[in-house]
């Protein structure tokens, strides 16, 4: 039977973009369906923009806090309307950057929202087209706050929180994941009063221990005020903003605030996606799928990666979920997601970043374990830039110095972290870190020392 | 001609070894002194050196192989040989002998051939390929694992990128390897539960040496056992106002450094046990250098604090317990396992009160040292309490009579029940 196309890719985003465009490397027909802007969330609404706008809070904490060590003394002002828009002009640069490959390569695409009719048919807008394989790539929204729903006004979302018009003056978050993280580390940077409450006992619940209370403690000196073990309780808005009442565990509490963005996490977008008829299995809102047969659905050829079929809802997995899946489907390779080495970024600063177990979750699995640890203001590096929070934190297995785990809070942590993806992607072992020569003076011989603090090798600490 | 680098004498008593890691690969240059090597030995993994100076041409021997002491191991190109005419004629002279051999006995544990293949063939084949080939693409981790359980790795089929061999590979490789005897040996207990079945433990390196040289040490020197008692309440006292003061630089002295320098200025006012004896010649050591017995997860190793005599408490502490770091990552140095004069081994901490050690040929003493513990002291008339501890020496009594070994113990004993006297 002839197809419109070998490949439709429903959703532009990480997932979907990348796996278009692989097809086509690989020979394919490919049309790629997307309902807003080329790049998706990552790009226009999520990971770039949010990181032109650290950036920025970034810079304002090195004038404000650091200025005056380094000679500063003038006056610094900022423009909250400029920040937003620089932000909003990268994610426009990087979207028209994926347009430009997709003719490069040859790739279709036809806007508007998607519906799959049948095993082989999707429908974009009123267009219907055909294709041998479907690969579904919709993506996540945020989940909203029972009794908090977003309004776009005073209860948000993080797409609101990067495109307001006029800074807050303060601000309440709902959840001390990354997004609830990021945006109050921005929002506290510039200025603006913020209060972050987290169900769980620390922040970034799923670091280690010692990573989040790290992180608590440098968030707090720099005057942001985090209430963990705290449940929300009820919302209501009031004329300039929100009241929401917390159950702290020092008793019940009520702040007020201009803005409340709530990051509790997120739902899958499946909805009407698929005709019923088709029975595609679902769980928990997101799409089901085996990993281990090129991300295919229940429907033989029917496939679903990235953040819709399920968590670690993350960019660079989305990506190579895509890879796998799209690389199956056109017989150039068998292989799937090693979901054991995924890296994970919080771009706070300090920054946050880990790949691997925990030490808990080591120990927990059965592992002897050999923890090295390393400071960075033992680094001189560190040092010279006046960034000296942090650490790095190398769990090991005793027996064979298998990196099982490493876990970085500093300045540079995000940048680090990809040496130790590599070098646990490779198996290199705990004496494979420490002789490999690192470059001085670099935050990254904080990597190598704390690989040597761990068999007592370090001369530096 | 181009040069064989040959396995070395890298440990005293070891007769043969075998390489677990190259540290050099073809194309490098090689200088006299440079590390080519990690090879396991009886007793441990040592570096190995080039004699010579060259470009590596080629390996002889595959990781995992045992070669005796003087075997080739590694081919260097001598300055203005090419190396790859020189890598060309060792694979043709090199495949015969690999190949001949009689095929690694304990290390090729025939495969459980499924499919009817000549399983005897199969390993020979490959070994001969390896070398012809050069290294075999795997991970660090899965190295050390091989290294580990004696695995030949170029034995193990690679699933990573390009054929690489990763830690996966090595587990699963092990797990074929070790599986039949279970099913076999089913029927047995009748009644009742079965009782776990027997686990065969096949001996490594470390522990085939040291089961060889306790049974050569019982059956060649007939040893003589001498006990005392030795009250340490002044010791105990003295150790912890030292504690004290070397708190602030993290040195925490125990019994057994105190136990260690008495031992070495015993032995030096006693020539006849600081000795080594080869059942002719009895040669009195110059050097008092101290074995200290370090227990392994599986086996025993004996480093050696050198001049021990000599040595304050404090470099008694640190040297010490830089030994015991270095045997149990594996890192010992021949310099530290060579040369001892007298052995130490102390097993207070685990609460035993007295014990007899075997000797450590060629010595001719080795002390047991107990815990110390309060115990009932008559003093004078009167019974108190004192904190004591047991000493046995054993000593070869082919050179060492009785009445030597109590001197060196009177001795001994005068220094650890009074302290100062070692600054005499």
């Amino acid at each position: 039977m002839a197809y419109d196309y070998d490949l439709v890719v429903v959703g532009g985003g990480p997932a979907g973009y990348a796996g278009a465009i692989r097809a086509a490397q690989l020979k394919k027909r490919v049309l790629c369906a997307e309902r807003d802007k080329l790049g998706g969330i990552c790009l226009n609404w999520g990971c770039i923009p949010t990181k032109a706008l650290l950036t920025n809070a970034h810079l304002v904490e090195l004038i404000m806090r650091h200025g005056k060590a380094f000679g500063y003394s003038g006056d610094a002002k900022w423009d909250f309307g400029q920040m937003i828009g620089r932000s909003r002009s990268v994610a426009g640069n990087l979207n028209k950057g994926i347009e430009g490959l997709f003719k490069k390569y040859k790739v279709d695409s036809a806007f508007g929202v998607a519906k799959v009719l049948d095993a082989h048919t999707v429908q974009v807008g009123d267009k219907k087209y055909t294709a041998e394989s479907i690969v579904v790539a919709t993506g996540v929204r945020p989940r909203p706050l029972p009794g908090a729903e977003f309004d776009g006004k005073a209860i948000i979302s993080y797409k609101e929180a990067m495109s307001l018009t006029e800074q807050p003056k303060s601000m309440i978050i709902i959840g001390g994941g990354p997004i609830g993280l990021e945006f109050g580390y921005f929002y506290n940077a510039i200025g603006t009063k913020v209060t972050l409450v987290e169900l769980m006992d620390r922040i970034l619940p799923g670091e280690d221990e010692e990573v989040s209370k790290a992180l608590l403690g440098s968030l707090t000196k720099r005057g942001m005020q985090i209430l963990t073990s705290s449940k929300t309780g009820k919302v209501t808005k009031t004329a300039t903003g929100v009241k929401v009442e917390v159950d702290t565990p020092q008793g019940p509490k009520t702040f007020e605030a201009d803005k409340l963005l709530v990051s509790i996490g997120v739902l899958g977008n499946v909805e009407n996606l698929f005709d019923e008829k088709l029975g595609v299995e679902l769980f928990k809102g997101h799409i089901k799928v085996d990993p281990k047969k090129g991300y295919v659905t229940n429907v033989p050829s029917i496939y679903a990666v990235g953040d819709v079929i399920g968590p670690p809802w993350l960019a660079h997995v989305a990506h190579h979920e895509a890879l796998c899946c799209v690389e199956k489907i056109c017989g150039h390779s068998d292989r799937t997601v090693d979901y054991s080495i995924i890296p994970g970024c919080t771009y706070t600063d300090p920054g946050v970043a880990s790949v691997g177990l925990t030490e808990k979750a080591a120990k927990e699995a059965g592992h002897e374990v050999r923890v090295g640890r390393f400071p960075f203001v033992a680094s001189g590096r560190a040092q010279a830039a006046d960034e000296t929070e942090g650490f790095v934190k190398l769990v090991f297995d005793a027996k064979y110095g298998e990196l099982l785990g490493a876990h970085l809070i500093g300045s540079q942590a995000t940048e680090l972290i990809a040496e130790l993806v590599m070098a646990k992607k490779l198996e290199a072992t705990e004496e494979d870190i420490i002789h490999a020569m690192h470059p001085h003076p670099t935050f990254s011989e904080a990597v190598m020392e704390a690989a040597g603090q761990g068999l007592g090798e370090s001369v530096h600490i | 001609m181009p040069i064989s680098v040959t396995m070395g004498a890298v440990s005293p008593t070891m007769t043969s070894g075998h390489v677990v890691e190259w540290k050099v690969k073809v194309g490098d240059t090689v200088k006299e002194g440079d590390t080519i090597a990690d090879v396991q030995t009886d007793k441990a993994v040592m570096p190995l050196e080039s004699f010579d100076e060259g470009t590596v041409a080629g390996y002889l021997v595959e990781i995992g192989q045992e070669v005796a002491i003087g075997a080739p191991v590694l081919l260097l190109a001598k300055k203005g040989e090419d190396v790859k005419a020189v890598a060309a004629g060792a694979t043709k002279s090199a495949a015969a002998p690999t190949a001949a051999k009689p095929a690694q006995a304990e290390n090729a544990a025939p495969a459980p051939s499924a499919n009817g293949q000549e399983p005897a063939a199969a390993p020979a084949h490959e070994h001969v390929e390896a070398a012809a080939g050069g290294r075999v693409k795997s991970t660090p981790l899965a190295r050390k694992v091989a290294a580990a359980e004696k695995v030949d790795i170029a034995q193990v089929k690679g699933s990573g990128p390009g054929g690489r061999v990763i830690r996966e590979d090595v587990d699963s490789f092990l797990k074929t390897r070790t599986s039949p005897p279970a099913a076999a040996s089913k029927p047995a207990a009748a009644a009742g539960r079965p009782a776990p079945a027997d686990t065969v433990v096949k001996l490594n390196r470390m522990q085939t040496t040291i089961a060889a040289r306790m049974t050569e040490a019982k059956r060649v020197a007939p040893d003589i056992h001498v006990t005392v008692d030795i009250r340490i309440d002044q010791l105990v006292a003295i150790r912890e106002r030292l504690n004290n003061s070397l708190s602030k630089e993290k040195i925490k002295l125990s019994v057994g450094d105190f136990v260690t320098k008495a031992v070495g200025v015993a032995l030096r006012r006693h020539p006849v046990v600081n000795s080594t004896f080869d059942g002719e010649t009895l040669t009195r050591r110059g050097e008092v250098n101290v074995g200290i017995a370090v227990a392994l997860p599986d086996g025993l190793i004996v480093p050696v604090l050198k001049n021990a005599d000599q040595l304050g408490l404090k470099d008694i502490r640190t040297g010490s317990e830089a030994l015991y770091e270095a045997a149990r990552s594996n890192k010992l140095t021949a310099a530290q396992m060579n040369g001892g004069t007298f052995t130490i081994s102390n097993l207070g901490m685990f609460g035993v009160r007295e014990f007899d050690a075997i000797l450590n040929l060629p010595q001719v003493g080795i002390l047991a040292v107990g815990a110390a513990e309060k115990r009932p002291v008559v003093e004078g008339d009167k019974l108190v309490v004192g904190t004591m501890m047991t000493v046995t020496l054993t000593a070869d009594h082919r050179v060492v009579n009785g009445a030597d070994a109590a001197e060196f113990l009177r001795t001994l004993k005068g220094l650890l029940e009074e302290p100062a006297t070692m600054l005499l």
